[in-house]
C-alpha cells in the first residue's frame, strides 16, 4: 500500500456489467483483489460475477469509508465514533436478502470486516427467534420429518449455558 | 418484505419461487453466523431450522456444556456424534441427582478426541481407575477442573500422566486424599512437563502435592488455599531449576522453612502469603533472593511476628516491587520509608488492620512514592493530616480509598465522627475518600472529600498543593463554606469549586414565609433540640417544630423542598431517632435533616388517601457529630456477654467501676471463649436443629459458635480495644476439616453453615484449628468424661493461652 499507487484507480465489474472505478488503495481491503493485483491479474476491469451491481456500490461505499485515514489523535476517537455509527447504519438494510448478499460479498471479496460485521447482523436478527420465525424469516423450509426434529430436541434439552 | 405465497408451494417453482436467503451462502459464513450467538438457546434453535443448519451448527459447536446426570447415558453416542468437533467440555449437574459413571465418561473421551478443556462438577460416580482409563483418551487436554468429585488424588495422578499437554489444573476440594487403603504408603510419582498453572482449593493431600510439585517442571503458577497438611514438606520440593513467577499460599500450613523454600524460585515474581506461622526471618530470606518480586501481599492474622525488621528487608532488595499490600501488619515509617525509597516502582498499596500505620507514614508515602497510583487504607490510625499530606504530595495518584471502621479509638476527632451512623453495623460509617486522577494529559482532578475537609485551610491547601486540580467538589463537609469558594476563585481562578449541593440548594429553597425548614436554619446553635417525648423514647416528636403536628392532622403537604425524596412526599409526621439528638445549627442543620427526612415513606389507605408514615432513619454519619448530634443510640439493653466482656477489659486496663446501670436481656448462647487467658462465656444448650449425623452436630456447634464470637469482636471493637488476632476456633472433629463430599446430599442443608463459617476464615477472622479430644475442655459440659479427664479440665478453663473459642 505505498503512497505512489494510491492514485491508481482499479475497475471492477459486477456480474450485471455495471463497472465501478475505485482507488486501489481502497480497495485493498478486499484479500481477493489484493491478491490479484499482486498477481498482476488487474490491468483490466476485474469482474466479479458473483456481485450485483447493487451489493457492489454497497461495499465500495463500506471500503471507502474504512479508508479513511485520521489525521491526529484528536481526529482518530471522532472517526472512530463517527465509524460505528456508520457501521450500525451500514447493516440497516431493508431487504434480508440484502443482508445475505453482503455477507456473500464480502465473502467472495475476503474483506474480514465486512464478513464479521454482516454475519454479526444475521445473528443479531436470529437472536431470541423461535425456530418456526426463523425459518420464516429467511425463507427456510423445514426439511425434518417430525420424529427426526423431535430427536434433536431431546438432545439439544441436555445441553445449557 | 417477500412474496406472501404458502411456504409449501415455494421449493419447486424455480421461476418466481421465495429464495431461501441462507441457501446462497457457503457454508462456512453459515457456521460464521453461528459463531456470533452467544447463548445456547439460540444455538439450539437453529439447529433446528432444517438440515443443512443442523449440521453446520454441530461442526461449529465447539464448546459444550451439558448436564451429565445418568440420564444423560442414552443420549451419549447420539450427542456426540453429532457434535464431533467439541474441544471444551463442561459436564455439570445439580449435586443431588445421581452423575454419570466411569463407563459414560470413557465412552464420552473416546468420542471427542480433540478435547482441550474439561470441567468437572459434582461427580461422585468417578473413581480413580476410572479416571486413569478415560484421562488415557484425553491426550490433547490443556486444561483440566474439576469440583467435588468421587476420585481421589490417584486419579488425579493419573490425569496428570495420561495428559502430557495438561498445562492448567485446578482441583477443589478434593476430600479423598487416601485413595486405597493398600496404596496409603505408596508414593505418587508425576511427570507432567508442560503444567504450567495448578490451583489447589481445600486438597488435602501432601503426598500429590509433593509429586506434583516435583514432577511439573516448568510450573509458573502454584496457588494453594485453605489445603491441609504440612506445606513446608511439600515447598522442599521446589527444585532448584524451577521456573515458578507467582506462589499464592492461603490459609496453608507453612512456616519460615516453607518461605526459604519459596526464596529459591529465582524468577517469582508474585507471592501472595497468608499464614500465621512465618515470621521477619522467613521474608527476609524471600527478599533476598528473589530480586525480581513485583507483588508482595503479606496477610497476617495471629501473631505479630512480621514487622519493619522483615519489611525493611523487602525495602532493601526487592527494588522492582509494583505492588505491596499489608494486612494486619506492624509496619511503621522505618520500614515504609525504606520501600518508599528504594522501590521507586511502587504503584499500588494498601494497608489494613495496622495500627502503627499514622499520619507520619502518610506523608512518609506521600513524600517518596512518586509513582503510586493507588493507595487503599483501612483501619489503620491515620486522620486528616496524613490524607492532606497526601494530596499535597503522590503527583501520579489516581485513587485513594480510605476507610476507617470503629475500631479506631485514637483519632476521635475523625473517626468518632463516623461513628455517629445509627447503623450497627459498620458499613456505614465506612468512608470512602476518592481523588481521582484521569490519565496523565487529562488536567482535571475531581476531589469527593466527604466528611474529612473541615477547615478551609484544608480546601485551600488542596487547591494551590495541586497544579493540576481544576475541580474540587466538597460533599457534606460542614466546615467548608462558600467564603473559600470566593477566596480560591480571587487566587486561582482556574479551580472550580463545588460545594455541596444538598447544603445550598436547602438553604435556596427554604421558603420565606416561616417554614420548618426556616426556622431550623436561622436558629442559633443548640437552640433547637429535639427532645425525646416523655412517653416513648424511640419514637420522637420533635416539638421544636410548631407546623409539625398540624401536618400530622391535616396529612397534607404544606412544604415541598427540592431535595431527593422529599419533593413529593408529605412533611415529617414523626422522627425516629435517637433519643436526645440535637441538631446543630446552620445550613448543616438543614442538610442533616434533609438526610432523616428522606427516609419517609407514605403508606396509602385503599382509596389513595395517605393513612399512615412511616420515618426511617437514614442519618449520614458525616453530618452530625457526636456529643453534639447525637449521645447514644438505640434501647440500652445489655446482652450477660456485654457486661463480661466489660468486666474483663476493666481488669485488663485497672479501670474502676463507678455505676453499673443496665437492663439486661433474655440470655442468649456447648462452647467456650477466651479471651486472653480468661474464659469469658460459656455455653451448653441442646441445639435447636435436629442433626442426623455427628458430622452435622459439629457443623452446627462451630458455626454456632464462630457466631458468637464475631458478635464479640464487633463489642470488643465498640470497647475501644482492637483485636489483633484472628478468632481461634478448636474443635475435636477432624470430619469438618476433610468432610467427605460423597455424603454431599446429606449435608446440602447445612452447607451454608459451612460456608459462612469459611467467608469468616478467608477473611482472617478466624482460624480454624484442630484440637485433641483430651484438651477439648469443653466437653465438660457435654459428655461424661473419665475421672483424670475430668479432674484435668476445670483447671483448664481457668487458664489459657489464646483468645479461643472452643467448640
Amino acid at each position: 500500500m505505498s503512497s505512489s499507487s494510491s492514485s491508481k484507480m482499479i475497475e471492477l465489474r459486477s456480474s450485471d456489467g455495471e463497472t465501478f472505478h475505485v482507488e486501489e488503495t481502497v480497495v485493498l481491503q478486499s484479500e481477493t483483489i489484493k491478491q490479484m493485483i499482486d498477481d498482476d491479474c488487474a490491468n483490466a476491469a476485474i469482474p466479479l460475477p458473483n456481485v450485483t451491481s447493487m451489493t457492489l456500490a454497497k461495499v465500495i461505499e463500506y471500503i471507502k469509508k474504512h479508508a479513511e485515514k485520521p489525521k491526529d489523535d484528536d481526529d482518530k476517537k471522532v472517526a472512530e465514533e463517527d465509524l460505528k455509527k456508520f457501521d450500525a447504519e451500514f447493516v440497516k438494510v431493508d431487504q434480508e436478502s440484502m443482508l445475505f448478499d453482503l455477507v456473500r460479498a464480502a465473502n467472495y471479496l475476503n474483506i474480514k470486516s465486512l464478513l464479521d460485521l454482516t454475519c454479526q447482523a444475521v445473528a443479531d436478527s436470529i437472536k431470541d427467534l423461535s425456530v418456526e420465525e426463523v425459518r420464516k424469516k429467511f425463507n427456510i423450509q423445514n426439511d425434518f420429518t417430525p420424529e427426526e426434529e423431535a430427536k434433536v430436541r431431546k438432545e439439544n434439552a441436555w445441553a445449557f449455558d | 418484505m417477500y412474496p406472501p405465497s404458502p411456504p409449501s408451494q415455494w421449493p419447486h417453482r424455480h421461476g418466481h419461487r421465495r429464495i431461501d436467503y441462507s441457501n446462497s451462502l457457503p457454508d462456512e459464513c453459515l457456521s460464521l453466523i453461528f459463531s456470533f450467538l452467544t447463548t445456547t438457546n439460540d444455538r439450539n434453535n437453529s439447529s433446528l431450522v432444517s438440515h443443512r443448519w443442523l449440521r453446520i451448527d454441530a461442526q461449529t459447536r465447539t464448546h459444550l456444556t451439558l448436564k451429565a446426570r445418568s440420564e444423560l447415558q442414552p443420549f451419549i453416542p447420539s450427542i456426540f456424534n453429532r457434535f464431533n468437533s467439541v474441544t471444551q467440555l463442561v459436564l455439570r449437574k445439580n449435586p443431588k441427582s445421581v452423575g454419570i459413571n466411569n463407563n459414560d465418561m470413557i465412552l464420552i473421551t473416546s468420542m471427542c478426541p480433540h478435547l482441550t478443556l474439561l470441567k468437572l462438577r459434582y461427580f461422585q460416580q468417578l473413581t480413580d481407575s476410572g479416571m486413569a482409563v478415560f484421562s488415557k483418551n484425553c491426550n490433547k487436554l490443556k486444561e483440566f477442573s474439576c469440583d467435588e468429585c468421587s476420585f481421589s488424588d490417584l486419579g488425579l495422578v493419573n490425569l496428570l500422566n495420561n495428559c502430557s499437554q495438561l498445562e492448567v489444573l485446578s482441583v477443589n476440594r478434593l476430600f479423598n486424599a487416601c485413595g486405597d487403603g493398600a496404596l496409603r504408603n505408596f508414593h505418587y510419582v508425576v511427570v507432567a512437563k508442560s503444567l504450567k498453572v495448578a490451583e489447589l482449593r481445600s486438597v488435602y493431600s501432601d503426598r500429590f502435592v509433593e509429586a506434583l510439585i516435583i514432577g511439573s517442571k516448568n510450573l509458573k503458577s502454584l496457588k494453594a488455599l485453605c489445603c491441609g497438611g504440612n506445606w513446608d514438606r511439600c515447598l522442599e520440593m521446589i527444585p532448584d531449576d524451577n521456573c515458578l513467577v507467582e506462589v499464592h499460599l492461603e490459609n496453608v500450613n507453612v512456616t519460615d522453612a516453607g518461605f526459604s523454600s519459596i526464596s529459591k524460585c529465582r524468577d517469582l515474581t508474585a507471592l501472595h502469603i497468608d499464614s500465621s506461622r512465618c515470621t521477619n526471618v522467613g521474608l527476609i530470606n524471600v527478599a533476598q533472593n528473589c530480586k525480581g518480586l513485583k507483588k508482595l501481599y503479606v496477610g497476617h492474622q495471629n501473631k505479630r511476628s512480621i514487622d519493619n525488621l522483615g519489611l525493611f528487608a523487602v525495602g532493601k532488595h526487592s527494588v522492582n516491587l509494583h505492588e505491596l499490600i499489608l494486612i494486619g501488619i506492624k509496619a511503621s515509617c522505618v520500614s515504609l520509608e525504606a520501600i518508599a525509597t528504594n522501590c521507586q516502582k511502587l504503584a499500588r498499596i494498601e494497608l489494613y488492620r495496622s495500627e502503627t500505620i499514622t499520619d507520619v507514614e502518610m506523608s512518609c508515602i506521600a513524600q517518596k512514592c512518586v509513582v503510586l497510583k493507588i493507595l487503599c487504607i483501612e483501619e489503620c490510625r491515620v486522620s486528616n493530616k496524613g490524607i492532606e499530606a497526601l494530596g499535597l504530595g503522590c503527583p501520579n495518584l489516581v485513587n485513594l480509598r480510605r476507610s476507617a471502621r470503629a475500631c479506631n479509638d485514637v483519632d476521635v476527632d475523625v473517626t468518632g465522627r463516623e461513628c455517629v451512623s445509627t447503623s450497627s453495623t459498620s458499613s456505614r460509617n465506612v468512608q470512602e475518600h476518592v481523588v481521582e486522577v484521569p490519565p496523565a494529559e487529562a488536567m482535571w482532578l475531581l476531589l469527593n472529600l466527604s466528611a474529612y475537609i473541615r477547615a478551609q485551610a484544608r480546601i485551600e491547601a488542596f487547591a494551590l498543593g495541586c497544579p493540576n486540580l481544576v475541580e474540587i467538589s466538597v460533599t457534606k463537609c460542614r466546615h467548608v463554606t462558600r467564603e473559600v469558594r470566593d477566596c480560591l476563585k480571587a487566587r486561582r481562578g482556574s479551580v472550580v469549586v463545588k460545594l455541596d449541593a444538598v447544603m445550598t440548594k436547602a438553604i435556596n429553597s427554604i421558603p420565606s414565609n416561616g417554614g420548618v425548614y426556616e426556622h431550623v436554619a436561622v436558629t442559633e446553635p443548640d437552640s433547637v433540640s429535639i427532645s425525646p417525648s416523655s412517653s416513648d423514647n424511640k419514637r420522637v416528636c420533635p416539638s421544636s417544630f410548631p407546623n409539625e403536628s398540624s401536618h400530622l392532622c391535616d396529612s397534607t403537604p404544606q412544604i415541598t423542598v427540592g431535595q431527593s425524596g422529599c419533593d413529593t412526599q408529605p412533611d415529617v409526621p414523626t422522627l425516629t431517632c435517637a433519643p436526645g439528638a440535637h441538631w446543630n445549627s446552620g445550613s448543616c442543620s438543614v442538610s442533616s435533616f434533609l438526610d432523616i427526612a428522606s427516609g419517609i415513606e407514605v403508606y396509602h389507605s385503599y382509596d389513595g388517601i395517605p393513612n399512615r408514615y412511616k420515618a426511617r432513619l437514614m442519618v449520614n454519619g458525616s453530618t452530625q457529630l457526636s456529643g453534639i448530634d447525637v449521645d447514644e443510640m438505640f434501647s440500652p439493653v445489655v446482652k450477660p456477654d456485654t457486661i463480661q466482656i466489660v468486666l474483663r477489659l476493666m481488669s485488663l486496663y485497672g479501670l474502676k467501676q463507678h455505676v453499673w446501670d443496665v437492663l439486661v436481656s433474655a440470655s442468649t448462647s456447648g462452647y467456650n471463649v477466651f479471651l486472653g487467658k480468661n474464659l469469658l462465656l460459656w455455653y451448653s444448650k441442646p441445639q435447636v436443629m435436629f442433626s442426623r449425623s455427628s458430622v452435622e452436630v459439629e457443623y452446627l456447634g462451630v458455626t454456632n459458635a464462630v457466631v458468637e464470637t464475631c458478635w464479640l469482636r464487633n463489642l470488643v471493637c465498640e470497647l475501644h480495644t482492637t483485636l489483633c488476632y484472628a478468632t481461634l476456633v478448636y474443635f475435636d472433629n477432624v470430619s469438618y476439616l476433610s468432610s467427605n463430599p460423597v455424603q454431599h446430599q446429606q449435608t446440602k442443608h447445612i452447607e451454608t453453615y459451612i460456608h459462612f463459617v469459611r467467608d469468616l476464615v478467608a477473611n482472617g477472622q478466624v482460624c480454624v484449628l484442630h484440637v485433641p479430644f483430651r484438651c477439648q475442655y469443653v466437653d465438660i459440659f457435654t459428655k461424661g468424661l473419665s475421672n483424670a479427664l475430668f479432674d484435668e479440665f476445670p483447671s483448664g478453663l481457668s487458664k489459657d493461652g489464646n483468645e479461643s473459642s472452643r467448640s
